[in-house]
């Protein structure tokens, strides 16, 4: 009785890393943790018999379209792995904390960019999962539009940021069951914002998710595992 | 597993963990001595460990934690134990739903105002609900020939009662999004109402009343979530009977059935009515367990279940939802 039918999971991760010169002091840490992410996430869902049958992560790196230019923006697209493991720690060992210019960066365009991802349309079970590093608030959307490489697409403000995360009313980009952010980011503008208003979001408040100890660590894996 | 008195020819539950120990599926149930007296009861808990992920230490004197999902079945599970004991039946109206509620929400803010931690700083709506757990519970009183059931649930575990006629879900699932038996099987959709101690929730009500002998059956979703369609599901329940000579052996085979194709804790009552033994309930189902299998089952073998399966769901799903 088809019992070779088995429900396997098809997981995209989207690794948003800030990489502005305030990011030096845990930049290691967050690389090392965005290396290890999926390892983490595929052994917990591995303890819940739960099969991937395609795993793919791309790379967005971001720090501040006025003050960075064309170093502002850094995208991959997917690896796949483990096939393609060797490029995805080559492109994370890359990252340097570098330039950023005032306080607040451009992490909402790199959500954005992250949200729009080329979301994989196949398998029985998707799971769309943004992970987001960083210790820093954000502009406002559309703040460094007079930058030359500013995206031309890009959502003109929060709200229609939101409408790209979607809702139970009216879908967005990502799938509405498939959807999942990781927020290691400070208790401040707009992040707070979206933890307390968008769905399926978890947030570890600070920066970058320093001090973050194995038992919330373990909480979040369980809680994305066990979502997923 | 229990062959009982003349009302209720089999009361059951089994439950299994995906990883020891760490189960948050739970349940409680009425034993024999219960059900010798005309109700009897089945009540499934599927902590969610999504949304539950917090983890609580409740004993000083170790340094063991726990999660909220894991807690919070089980302490539904032993209240709703303690209400029917209480009063040897349930009430048969929607009074159960604000007393278990009431009972829920007491248990549940004492073992949080116990905890020695109060769980993590994590924020969002992925990490934010305190003790969430799903619940399916059937209460089963019989008269006179005539059987009365009561329905209660929140959240994904659901009710069904399966007859000569097929599986019929009689609990609607809490659900963001689709409520489709067949699509939520790959959506995957996210629960709208869970029992928990930080936002309001809803027990549903539903009463059925049945004329012919049947089967009531409360399951987490780990038991129907991960066969390719509802269809398999009956079937693998219809099969079990069949192909046994006994409940253990029937009870065995179910659960054989349900670890080949799950990635979750997985939990199951059963209450059988009106069959008088086994062989007579396995002798009632062979008819329909062959409609099964010639109109769904073997279609799907020969053919690639993708394409065929929601052509066939669209025929099957009238009997399913008809209550």
């Amino acid at each position: 009785m088809a019992e070779n039918y088995q429900i396997t999971y098809n997981i995209d991760l989207v690794l948003c890393i800030d990489s502005t010169a305030s990011m030096v002091p845990v930049i290691d840490m967050v690389k090392d943790n965005a290396l290890h992410f999926f390892e983490d996430v595929m052994a917990a869902m591995a303890a819940k018999s739960k099969m991937i049958n395609k795993l793919r992560v791309r790379v967005i790196s971001f720090r501040d379209y006025l003050a960075d230019g064309d170093d502002a923006m850094m995208e991959t697209d997917f690896f796949v792995l483990p096939d393609q493991i060797e490029e995805f720690s080559n492109t994370i060992n890359s990252i340097a904390a570098e330039g950023g210019g005032d306080e607040p960066e451009d992490g909402l365009e790199a959500l954005g960019y992250a949200i729009r991802s080329p979301w994989d349309t196949e398998g029985i079970k998707k799971r769309e999962v943004i992970v987001v590093w960083t210790d820093a608030s954000t502009h406002n959307l559309g703040y460094g539009a007079e930058a030359p490489n500013y995206p031309k697409n890009m959502a003109k403000d929060f709200n229609e940021l939101t409408s790209w995360w979607g809702n139970a009313q009216l879908n967005g980009y990502v799938g509405f069951s498939e959807k999942r952010l990781l927020l290691f980011a400070p208790d401040a503008p707009y992040w707070n914002t979206i933890s307390d208003n968008w769905e399926n979001v978890i947030h570890f408040p600070s920066q970058a998710g320093e001090g973050l100890n194995d038992y919330d660590y373990s909480t979040i894996i369980d809680a994305i595992a066990n979502s997923i | 597993m229990y062959e009982l008195s003349e009302y209720f020819n089999i009361v059951d539950v089994y439950s299994e963990e995906k990883k020891e120990g760490m189960g948050e599926d739970y349940f409680s149930y009425s034993y024999p001595r219960e059900c010798q007296n005309n109700n009897a009861f089945i009540a499934v808990f599927d902590g969610c460990g999504g949304i539950g992920a917090k983890r609580y230490k409740i004993d000083a004197e170790t340094t063991e934690t726990y999660t909220g999902a894991y807690l919070a079945s089980r302490i539904c599970a032993y209240k709703t134990l303690e209400y029917y004991e209480n009063s040897g039946s349930f009430d048969f109206d929607i009074s159960d739903c604000k007393k278990l509620k009431y009972e829920y929400c007491k248990a549940l803010d004492e073992i949080n105002n116990k905890c020695l931690n109060r769980g993590s700083e994590l924020r969002g709506s992925l990490a934010s609900k305190s003790f969430p757990t799903t619940a399916s519970i059937i209460s089963v009183s019989c008269q006179n020939g005539h059987i009365n059931s009561e329905f209660l649930w929140v959240g994904d575990s659901r009710g069904y009662i399966l007859d000569s006629s097929g599986l019929r879900q009689v609990t609607e699932d809490d659900l963001n999004g689709d409520q489709d038996a067949m699509s939520n099987i790959s959506s995957d959709a996210s629960m709208s109402n869970v029992i928990n101690l930080d936002v309001d929730f809803d027990i549903h009500f539903k009463l059925v009343k049945v004329n012919k002998p049947s089967l009531f059956i409360s399951a987490t979703d780990g038991c129907f979530g991960y066969f390719p369609t509802p269809m398999h599901f009956e079937y693998v329940i219809l099969d079990s009977i069949c192909s046994s000579e006994n409940i253990m052996e029937f009870e065995e085979k179910i659960r054989d059935y349900i670890n080949t194709f799950t990635a979750d804790d997985f939990t199951f009552g059963i209450i059988a009515t009106g069959f008088g033994s086994f062989k007579s309930m396995k002798s009632y189902f062979m008819d329909r367990e062959r409609y099964i299998y010639e109109n769904y089952i073997r279609i799907m073998n020969d053919e690639n279940i993708d394409d065929i399966k929601y052509e066939l769901w669209e025929k099957y799903k009238i009997n399913y939802y008809s209550n």
